[in-house]
């Protein structure tokens, strides 16, 4: 019988401890039921990927990552399909999850959509206004997904046929080039002929956060897919940048101004912050590296 | 080098290596191409917990080892094409078994990544600064590999050992490329 080296059988030890530290530390947050200016205050993130195409989570682990960061509602926008997030609502009805909006980015070179509240696919083998059209015939909801200069010659044209735009986003944090700035996503939501809902998503692929960049929707109770829709609907969102400055329905950010919410922890760099929680996942990482770098039995000999 | 594993001793010396591994008798050192998939997926789906959720969580590594499981079947089919073409007297299962063992560099990048991730104070920016080099640093040493794998493993001629790797990695390339245009979502975003 081959026996194990040593070194090897301690490396699986840290691996398991790390493990256990991943069960035990795995606390979700609350979410206390917080009402403002008569509606529940719900935070959402309405545009996360998955492994079916350059995301790192399955749909199911969406959900469960947004049971950890906190979030009421989620939607998996993948691109171009809208399985991935019918197999997400599924899981989430039948855990107790959170509140999971179908959804899909429909993604060309000219344009990003992303559709909430559809059944089926949107194709983006068609022009921007028959997407739009597509979208609404399902009485969906349609959110230019981070409108910046590059996709305005497409987008312009057809801007109050949105329900709503991206202004937080993790281009905020740091601008990929000029074509892909803050400021213009900001510039595009306020200069609208008509008024747009606010969001604020992740656009969650991986090694980023889920919840980075958050929506605060008012909606009316119960708090359901089709209530989160219809907030969206009538432009009850905020959504807050990195300087505190509040986008959204007038009323409502009034509403924050008197009395104050604080969106649930969305530090940059989730890494737990209890010291057990720190200490078991650097163990646990060390045990992952020994494990690769170890040789497995011993020498015979 | 007798406390390193496999992976990691193909790593530091891939010709060497590969060469004792192919002469490996029966026991110790014999490559197991299960084994290697199921390393490389285990790494895998450690890198996806730790990246997303800051732990080693069981569910997040467990369903990133089932959403990736085909990664390694794509690699074996394109190993294994490539080899079908190139030295079709050569067992299959012994392209596998060789090539299993040669997933270091890439485990190697992934753990990393996951330490970056974990320790370092702005993981975006590090990875921003430093992400592209190490990708390219792995594609180019698992390169290095593949081909030490078919020269030095299945004792191929260096020009034949040289077709053979090219050829893998196009049949990797297109199989990659072939699922993003069956899904919907590469040729889309192509036309303009």
């Amino acid at each position: 019988m081959t026996k194990l080296s040593p070194l090897f059988v301690a490396a699986i030890a840290l691996v398991l401890l790390g493990v256990v530290g991943g069960v035990v530390c795995d606390e979700p947050p609350e979410r206390p039921v917080v009402h403002r200016a008569g509606y529940r205050v719900l935070e959402g993130d309405f545009h996360a990927h998955t492994s079916w195409s350059d995301g790192s989570l399955s749909p199911l682990g969406i959900v469960r990552q947004a049971t950890r960061r906190g979030l009421d509602v989620v939607s998996v926008t993948e691109h171009n399909t809208v399985l991935p997030s019918r197999a997400a609502r599924w899981y989430a009805t039948s855990t107790g999850g959170p509140i999971v909006v179908t959804g899909e980015e429909i993604t060309t070179a000219r344009f990003h959509v992303i559709a909430l509240g559809i059944e089926e696919t949107v194709s983006p083998d068609q022009p921007l206004e028959a997407v739009l059209a597509a979208i609404h015939a399902q009485h969906g909801i349609a959110i230019a997904a981070h409108p910046v200069k590059h996709f305005w010659p497409t987008l312009l044209p057809h801007r109050a046929e949105f329900d709503a735009a991206e202004i937080m986003h993790p281009i905020a944090y740091s601008d990929r080039s000029p074509e892909w700035r803050w400021a213009d996503m900001v510039t595009f939501y306020e200069q609208s002929e008509v008024p747009l809902a606010a969001i604020g998503s992740s656009d969650y692929h991986w090694m980023s956060v889920l919840g980075l960049c958050r929506t605060l929707v008012f909606v009316r109770e119960p708090a359901t897919e089709s209530a989160v829709l219809d907030a969206i609907r009538e432009r009850h969102t905020v959504t807050i940048d990195l300087e505190g400055h509040a986008f959204g329905d007038k009323a409502l950010v009034e509403a924050l101004r008197a009395e104050p919410y604080v969106p649930r922890t969305s530090d940059y760099t989730y890494r737990g912050s209890s010291t057990a929680d720190r200490v078991l996942r650097t163990i646990g990482w060390s045990g992952l590296v020994g494990v690769l770098l170890l040789r497995a039995r011993k020498r015979r000999e | 080098m007798s406390v390193l594993s496999t992976p990691a001793r193909l790593m530091v010396r891939p010709f060497r290596g590969y060469e004792e591994l192919a002469g490996a008798a029966k026991g110790d050192g014999q490559p197991r191409a299960l084994v290697g998939g199921l390393r490389f997926l285990f790494v895998l789906g450690a890198f996806v917990s730790v990246t997303a959720t800051g732990r080693l969580a069981p569910t997040e590594l467990l369903s990133a080892m089932l959403s990736f499981a085909y990664a390694p079947v794509v690699h074996a089919i394109a190993v294994g094409l490539a080899a079908r073409v190139v030295a079709p007297q050569v067992r299959l299962a012994r392209v596998f078994a060789l090539y299993a063992e040669g997933y270091g560099p890439w485990c190697f990048f992934l753990m990393l990544v996951a330490g970056g991730a974990l320790f370092a104070p702005s993981p975006a920016r590090l990875l921003g600064a430093v992400g592209v080099w190490m990708l390219l640093g792995t594609v180019l040493w698992s390169m290095v590999l593949t081909f030490a794998c078919f020269r030095s493993g299945l004792g191929l001629s260096r020009q034949r050992a040289a077709v053979a790797t090219s050829l893998h990695y196009v049949i990797l390339t297109a199989l990659i490329l072939g699922y993003y245009v069956a899904a919907g979502q590469l040729l889309p975003i192509l036309r303009r």
